[in-house]
């Protein structure tokens, strides 16, 4: 008998198979309103983490962690990134001290909370932060700002005194839109992380070290490799990760059938 | 039809402005709260303080100008139910929120 022989089911079978009694449901028959899986669940439950156990992790966990960021999907599975550990407290602290020196300088002109209302000083600052807007919008957002400030304040560091800290680089020269694929890459580390029950952050105020030469040079950022985020990785303090937190919901249009509907 | 407006575009609010800022707001279950701190110490912009008597702290958004983020990490951690966040962050200009709802928790069914 052939081996396409041997897949072939009688119809007898099947119909009896529909008698069956209710069987475990399989991933993507899951009735409305079904409880969350432990993969769903873990995505609802990580949260971003930024007071740390003072604990090193082992050094086999953050290798495994980084075993499942090489398995990130990425445009034309170009794999545009290359990753550095950074283990070493006393450097740790020294690459927060220059971030929170960068912001220091920063809020200086900018930071116009600083001065009171209808004076010199303020006025100055808000028409400096407003031109120093139009060339990058985006930073200028007002939480990133007032991180800046709570950070030039010494209210809180840049890396949260994180044990250990992730940083993914990436190649410019990956297909398409690499800053993505970076981005995958990224979520991959901070999910296994989180399933291994250690916490994660994000640090975008770290692209300050991306553009001093003596940084690039001492965590070995070359061309064509850039610096775009850090991932601080560390035991967690408290138990934030018990419960789920509320999100806004966000406008999703749904084509079907050619009709439009709107919902939330 | 833009959603916002080029004039909208090029408009960056003042922090602390209050008619172009509103940061995020909490509510506290004042039965609930039993002062344990947890809250306070998670808060990633420090806008929690403590407040009252000695063994009957209760916990509030810092006055004047808090940054809350509506991160909502000190209802995720809070064993007590006590505190949620009633609104989220939205600014005038540049950054308004587009095609938003209302802050929820996960939903299973629709």
């Amino acid at each position: 008998m052939s081996d396409a022989a041997q897949n072939i089911v009688e119809t007898d079978d099947l119909e009896q198979a529909d008698q069956r009694p209710a069987r475990k449901a399989k991933p993507g028959e899951l009735e409305e309103g079904a409880p969350w899986n432990t993969i769903e669940e873990a995505f609802l439950k990580r949260r971003s983490i930024r007071k740390f156990k003072k604990k090193q992790v082992p050094a086999h966990l953050i290798r495994r962690v980084l075993e499942i960021g090489r398995f990130a999907p990425s445009q034309g599975n170009c794999q545009p990134w290359k990753f550095v550990v950074v283990r070493d407290r006393q450097m740790i602290t020294e690459m927060e001290d220059f971030c929170a020196g960068m912001c220091k300088k920063i809020s200086v002109p900018l930071d116009y909370t600083l001065h009171k209302k209808g004076t010199f000083a303020r006025w100055r600052s808000e028409t400096f932060l407003k031109l120093f807007a139009k060339w990058r919008p985006n930073t200028m957002h007002p939480i990133p700002f007032g991180a800046v400030s709570l950070i030039a304040q010494d209210r809180f560091k840049v890396f949260h005194h994180a044990p250990t800290i992730i940083i993914p680089l990436m190649d410019t020269r990956g297909i398409g839109h690499p800053q993505v694929d970076l981005g995958i890459v990224g979520t991959n580390l901070v999910m296994a992380a989180h399933s291994l029950g250690l916490g994660t952050c994000w640090v975008g105020l770290s692209s300050f070290l991306n553009d001093s030469p003596e940084w690039r040079e001492r965590l070995g950022v070359e061309e064509p490799y850039e610096l775009l985020e850090a991932i601080s990785v560390g035991y967690v303090l408290g138990k934030p990760m018990e419960n789920t937190v509320a999100r806004e919901t966000h406008e999703t249009l749904w084509i079907e059938d050619g009709k439009k509907e709107l919902f939330y | 039809m833009a959603l916002l407006t080029k004039k909208e575009m090029k408009h960056i609010p003042i922090v602390d402005n209050e008619e172009e800022a509103q940061f995020g707001r909490v509510v506290i279950d004042l039965d609930n709260c039993n002062g344990c701190k947890m809250c306070t110490i998670i808060c990633p912009t420090n806008v929690l303080e403590l407040y009252g008597p000695k063994h009957d702290k209760k916990v509030r958004l810092k006055e004047g100008l808090a940054m809350c983020l509506s991160c909502d990490n000190c209802h995720a951690i809070c064993e007590y139910d006590a505190i949620d966040i009633k609104q989220t962050y939205n600014f005038a200009g540049r950054y308004r929120q587009i095609n938003r709802g209302a802050p929820v928790h996960p939903r299973r069914s629709y």
